[in-house]
């Protein structure tokens, strides 16, 4: 019987989402966005942990975002790790904030929204996190999309270029940049595909694992966006060995969140 | 469009539905909407011999000479085992108003025959829904690939208005969407829908067997709601 088929009939499933917020979002009924229902919801999917930045940190007041992931890292050890969230347009704060937050128990890395934020990846103003990352080789989640725009697949090979020791986690994917985002991942050590919103494209999946490898895939939901079991259901019934699934559902992000916890 | 793995044949569609589980499909032909309506329909033939795909058939209005009148339509859609029919209005560059389509939906709804129509491909989107379910109150209408931000402030009031609207679970990414639906609107309008080949079905698989929703919500998902509505049509 396939993991598909043995997930679908109740066997147990671990696993861990690198890719999650916190609260509630405008414009979207988000049945699950508060912390008690994540972690009600955590326990009933089976997700070992979730690394988040909250929605606050992203379209609100950075610093107060930065505190709600702070406080929940707190109260959910081991559930929860954070991202330090940075907003570009707020210079002063900057390294404030990955001063306060980079190096607690549970924190870690950094959290970039170059779309939302309407600031390419490759601008100046990110210049202290990408200093910051290349510096401690932290990892970066940032929010990747298509191929051009500021945070697409050629702005991040720039990224990746000019600092190959930080761990890059492409949002996404690149989402539709879908072979110049493999590429990246195959050829610079440091760069991951992540699977919030690309899961669902079917053949995709098995594309990363044959081009780049699948211990460069990682988990992700935008969770309590999207239904964790989503990507999670994408992963096991995809055309790819056990062990590939295995390395994308758990081994590579707890091998990731490990790398970090012990370097802070 | 090039999509990273093709599903080509019948056989592959076979092949993948019992790799993921699933025992029949409502089927329309790519064709359909990225080359000529009537090139897709045709190739639904290649179905033919497979009974666990069902056809469903594509249409634009009947205003110029490459559709039949309404009846003759649905007449040789009857003769050919269709099951449902689509509509893909923007592609195609048409209105779903009673002024272009009433004819044909007049008869949709006099048969009870269900109509699948991606909420992309709908002018004016949710809005346009609306006005189409005031003039058609009895269409069965399943909107698929409402997409993966939640909708439900937009479609829930239809689902508690009309008994016969429904949401395809492709795309209904939403964490604990299926089981609010169905707590506080009930599990009649939902039917599972997975987009295959564009989608992997089995996230929407687990999706559903992990609701949190009873058994009878989810059997009734899975494929009761759908085997019921298909079974209502009286042509």
């Amino acid at each position: 019987m396939s993991l598909g088929d043995l997930l679908v009939n109740g066997e147990p499933i671990r696993f861990m989402d690198m890719h999650g917020h916190l609260g509630p979002f405008n414009g979207i009924y988000l049945p699950e966005a508060s912390l008690d229902r994540m972690i009600a919801g955590m326990d009933r999917m089976g997700m070992e942990c979730l690394v988040l930045s909250p929605h606050s940190a992203l379209a609100g007041d950075t610093r107060e975002g930065n505190r709600e992931m702070a406080d929940a890292v707190q109260r959910f050890p081991g559930r929860i790790y954070g991202y330090c969230t940075i907003n570009p347009h707020f210079p002063a704060d900057m390294a404030p904030e990955m001063d306060r937050y980079l190096g607690q128990p549970g924190v870690v890395g950094i959290k970039i929204h170059p779309a939302m934020h309407a600031c390419p990846a490759t601008d100046d103003r990110y210049t202290p996190v990408w200093e910051r990352a290349q510096a401690q080789r932290l990892l970066v989640l940032s929010h990747t999309w298509g191929n051009d725009g500021g945070c697409g697949a050629s702005d991040m090979r720039k990224i990746a270029e000019r600092y190959p020791d930080v761990r890059l986690l492409l949002g996404h994917s690149c989402y539709g940049a879908w072979r110049e985002a493999i590429a990246l991942a195959a050829e610079f050590p440091n760069v991951y595909l992540e699977l919030t919103a690309a899961y669902h494209v079917y053949g995709l999946i098995e594309w990363m694992c044959r081009d780049a490898g699948s211990h460069k895939v990682i988990l992700g939901s935008d969770y309590p966006w999207f239904d964790p079991m989503v990507p999670v259901g994408c992963v096991a019934f995809a055309h790819i060995t056990r062990d590939e699934m295995q390395d994308i559902l758990f081994d590579n992000a707890r091998r990731l969140i490990d790398e970090q916890l012990k370097s802070t | 469009m090039a999509l990273p793995r093709e599903i080509e044949t019948a056989d592959d569609l076979i092949a993948e539905m019992d790799h993921s589980g699933i025992d029949e499909a409502l089927v329309w032909h790519r064709d359909c909407l990225e080359r000529d309506f009537n090139a897709g329909n045709q190739r639904l033939d290649e179905i033919d011999a497979y009974p666990r795909l069902h056809r469903t058939m594509t249409f634009v209005p009947t205003c110029c000479d490459e559709m039949p009148s309404a009846e003759d339509f649905v007449k040789e859609a009857r003769a050919h085992g269709v099951r449902a029919f689509r509509a893909f209005p923007t592609t195609h560059q048409f209105s779903l108003d009673p002024v272009s389509c009433g004819d044909l939906l007049d008869l949709f709804s006099a048969c009870g025959t269900p109509l699948l129509i991606p909420l992309g491909e709908i002018p004016g989107g949710w809005d346009a829904i609306y006005r189409l379910l005031r003039y058609f109150p009895r269409l069965p209408l399943i909107v698929t690939e409402t997409g993966c931000w939640g909708q439900d402030r937009y479609f829930r009031p239809l689902m508690k208005t009309y008994p016969r609207f429904f949401i395809s679970m492709n795309r209904l990414e939403t964490a604990g969407q299926i089981k609010s639906i169905v707590d506080r609107v009930g599990f009649k309008h939902l039917v599972f829908g997975s987009g295959l080949p564009r989608n992997y079905p089995g996230g929407y698989l687990l999706s559903l067997s992990r609701a949190g929703i009873s058994e009878e919500a989810r059997a009734a998902i899975a494929r009761g709601n759908l085997e019921r509505l298909l079974k209502e049509a009286a042509w």
